[in-house]
């Protein structure tokens, strides 16, 4: 009894009791919800599950047949291209629009509201709309044609499609990590830049020696969700492009949603799941360790 | 410490995996629905039944005096009919059947069938059938059979055909339907010039090859495997053919180009808008009428056959895809009977005709006679019925189609040859056969 008491103090006096009870109804969500499915779809790829509930031990069988099959390479391949053009896309944009929307103009706040808008747009909805755009007789092409360029196979060239989706993927995602690296950019002391300028830095000196540190916490975070978001690709290609042309962009994602939801292969499905979660953690780390390092 | 936490969430894992097992566990094998009670007193219990809007205008209404009757025949059985959306279908059926929240009714068509059937989700029917077996058209039982047992009770059928848009055949001053691919391909010309695309050819991967190539193999006398199923046959001369015909139509630019591509959309469909002169393979139910292009703005004509103009090639007929709509019971339900008393009366041959004839479709048993007058839309199409074909159907089909599109995409797309890109669909193909 006394030893309940004493705890019971503890947790009062050092704040612990509070954090435990705001922590744990999240932590236990996140659990059942992230952590359990993420850990069942890992012990999934080594068997072979069907819907009605049969389940049979099946190792590495799933991997094997993964590794050998040339539609799991392109889908890495589509993926890796994806994510290359994508994420430094996203992030530059994002970084363009945070320095923009950082300025004191009259107006500003809804400048910051209206490139929020595609965020909060949905991705069907938005990749209808840019299915449109990129259309044969659309306006995109139509400007082309305007400035005498002629017409872009937006989406039906297969060297074009990922630049093409890479670019609608910008346009939906900017908005998002413009206001993580404008509360970045807001919360660098002024006096930093205004010291910087008084010894004479020049714009660009004072962007790249005083402001890109100071926002490497933002970007390290801006950069780890676009890579994972880029690994996950699946909405817009899912509406646009169905894959194609041909398999020129049949990501990962795509190829798990094929093989389990139209051909009933949960197991395969799955194993590639393991595959793609193995990547993105592996990238993670990667990239967290690059930016502690640069950080030192 | 670190060890303990895996251990945890190891553990949280194979907890959600058990539970997303669920309890049922039929053995792959499913199960057999036995007779119906001639006594509708003696059938008791409740049926949930999914079904699509067939039609999106009258779905949700018309299920409910059908379920009133029925429930006056059966006092002691209570039906849910719940209209779920076509879209995503899949994933929620395979939801609810690995949650143990499936109905015990659900409508499907011949290729969901086999994946269904081949992991023990749905009942074996065959008993349903038995005592007027010969009223069905047999190949509407043999859509919905996998192994040869029957897992399905066809409740509708359905055949693609030719749909021509007569304002735009009368601008281009097109007096007679084509009869062949010659023949469109001598029309595509008059249409272009004025205004119109000849056709539409939808060939982004997600589509069926089933409304897209496969009817232009079949008219070309061809078929997608060999007889007994376990090679390519599609990479014969007539499918060959087949590519070619449709790689002219696209290269003299008489087919959108976006339709190559990307999925169409509603709204900015080139069919819908009025801008396309013929549907090689069409049906009218599943027309969206717009204001640009009404229903009245259609005529229906058989198939078209592999030729030159005027004339069909050897071993070319006009044929098309068919589908059956059926009703199938989960190997889950626990009220079997019920089940099988609620889809033996809705495929019943009076409940079918008015079913069918409010759908635009047309019925399963030979006993529903003709819905149609002849000469409506509907009625030309009911008259082709003869016509259609459903086609493979194996469990494998769905997967032969995710591997032969890229390369059908591709040769209309300039990237590779007819003959190239049949080639190495079939190699892609038989590889996806031998696995197994």
């Amino acid at each position: 009894m006394t030893r309940l008491r004493k705890a019971r103090d503890r947790l009062r006096k050092n704040g612990t009791g509070i954090t435990l009870v705001f922590i744990i109804p999240y932590t236990v969500l996140f659990v059942v919800f992230r952590i359990g499915p993420a850990v069942a779809g890992l012990l999934l790829g080594f068997s072979n599950y069907q819907i009605t509930g049969v389940v049979s031990w099946a190792g590495l069988a799933n991997f094997r047949s993964l590794f050998t099959d040339p539609l799991f390479w392109n889908a890495l391949r589509v993926t890796v291209i994806y994510t290359v053009i994508a994420v430094p896309l996203t992030v530059v944009v994002s970084l363009g629009m945070a320095q923009l929307c950082a300025r004191s103009i009259r107006g500003i706040k809804v400048y910051r509201a209206l490139y929020f808008l595609p965020v909060i747009t949905s991705l069907v909805t938005s990749s209808v709309i840019w299915q449109w755009i990129y259309s044969y007789n659309g306006p995109a092409n139509w400007f082309f044609g305007a400035i005498g360029l002629g017409a872009v196979p937006w989406l039906s060239s297969n060297a074009m499609v990922l630049p093409s989706l890479s670019l609608m993927s910008v346009w939906t995602r900017f908005g998002f990590d413009m206001l993580i690296l404008l509360a970045g950019l807001l919360a660098i002391p002024k006096e930093y830049t205004e010291a910087a300028m008084i010894d004479g830095a020049s714009a660009w000196a004072r962007f790249t020696r005083v402001t890109l540190p100071q926002l490497k916490p933002a970007l390290f975070f801006v950069v780890i969700l676009e890579v994972i978001q880029s690994f996950q690709v699946f909405d817009i290609i899912y509406v646009m492009t169905g894959g194609g042309p041909g398999q020129s962009s049949y990501s990962l994602v795509y190829l798990i949603y094929d093989q389990g939801f139209r051909y009933f292969d949960f197991g395969y499905a799955s194993a590639a799941g393991v595959v793609l979660f193995a990547i993105t953690l592996v990238v993670s780390l990667w990239q967290r360790r690059v930016f502690r390092e640069d950080a030192r | 410490m670190r060890i303990r936490t895996a251990a945890t969430l190891l553990a949280a894992g194979v907890v959600t995996l058990t539970a997303a097992c669920g309890a049922v566990n039929v053995g792959g094998s499913g199960s057999t629905v036995g007779a119906v009670p001639a006594n509708p007193a003696k059938v008791s219990g409740t049926v949930t039944m999914w079904i699509y809007p067939i039609d999106p205008t009258r779905e949700q209404a018309d299920w409910a005096p059908r379920v009133a009757a029925f429930e006056r025949k059966y006092p002691h059985v209570k039906v849910n009919v719940v209209v779920q959306p076509w879209a995503n279908r899949d994933e929620q059926l395979q939801t609810a059947i690995a949650g143990g929240k499936a109905p015990d009714v659900v409508y499907m068509i011949p290729d969901q069938i086999p994946g269904y059937a081949s992991n023990g989700s749905l009942a074996d029917v065959s008993s349903l059938v038995a005592s007027d077996k010969s009223d069905f058209r047999p190949d509407a039982l043999k859509a919905l059979s996998y192994g040869g047992k029957l897992y399905g009770v066809p409740l509708l059928t359905q055949v693609t055909t030719l749909l021509a848009n007569k304002k735009a055949m009368k601008a281009a001053g097109i007096s007679r339907a084509p009869k062949t691919w010659g023949d469109l391909l001598a029309d595509a010309p008059k249409l272009k010039r004025a205004g119109y695309y000849a056709t539409e050819y939808d060939a982004d991967p997600t589509q069926t090859l089933n409304e897209t190539f496969y009817p232009l193999l079949w008219q070309a006398g061809g078929q997608v495997l060999t007889p007994d199923g376990t090679k390519a046959a599609f990479d014969s001369a007539a499918g060959v053919a087949a590519l070619t015909f449709l790689t002219k139509l696209v290269n003299g630019g008489y087919v959108p180009r976006d339709s190559l591509t990307t999925p169409p959309q509603p709204d900015t469909d080139p069919i819908e808008q009025g801008k396309v002169g013929f549907v090689m393979a069409g049906d009218v139910a599943a027309l969206i009428p717009t204001k640009a292009m009404p229903l009245s703005g259609w005529a229906v004509y058989p198939p078209l056959s592999a030729g030159s103009a005027g004339s069909a090639g050897p071993g070319a007929k006009p044929v098309s895809y068919g589908t059956v709509g059926g009703l199938s019971i989960l190997s889950g339900s626990k009220d079997k009977t019920a089940a099988a008393a609620w889809v033996n009366w809705v495929t019943s041959t009076g409940q079918m005709k008015s079913y069918d004839k409010s759908h635009h479709y047309f019925p399963a048993r030979s006993s529903a006679g003709t819905l149609f007058p002849r000469s409506t839309l509907e009625g030309k199409e009911e008259r082709l019925l003869p016509d259609m074909t459903i086609g493979s159907i194996g469990l494998k089909s769905r997967q032969l189609m995710g591997v032969i599109s890229p390369h059908i995409q591709a040769a209309l797309l300039g990237q590779a040859t007819p003959r190239q890109a049949l080639s190495a669909a079939a190699s892609a193909a038989d590889n996806l056969l031998s696995r197994g």
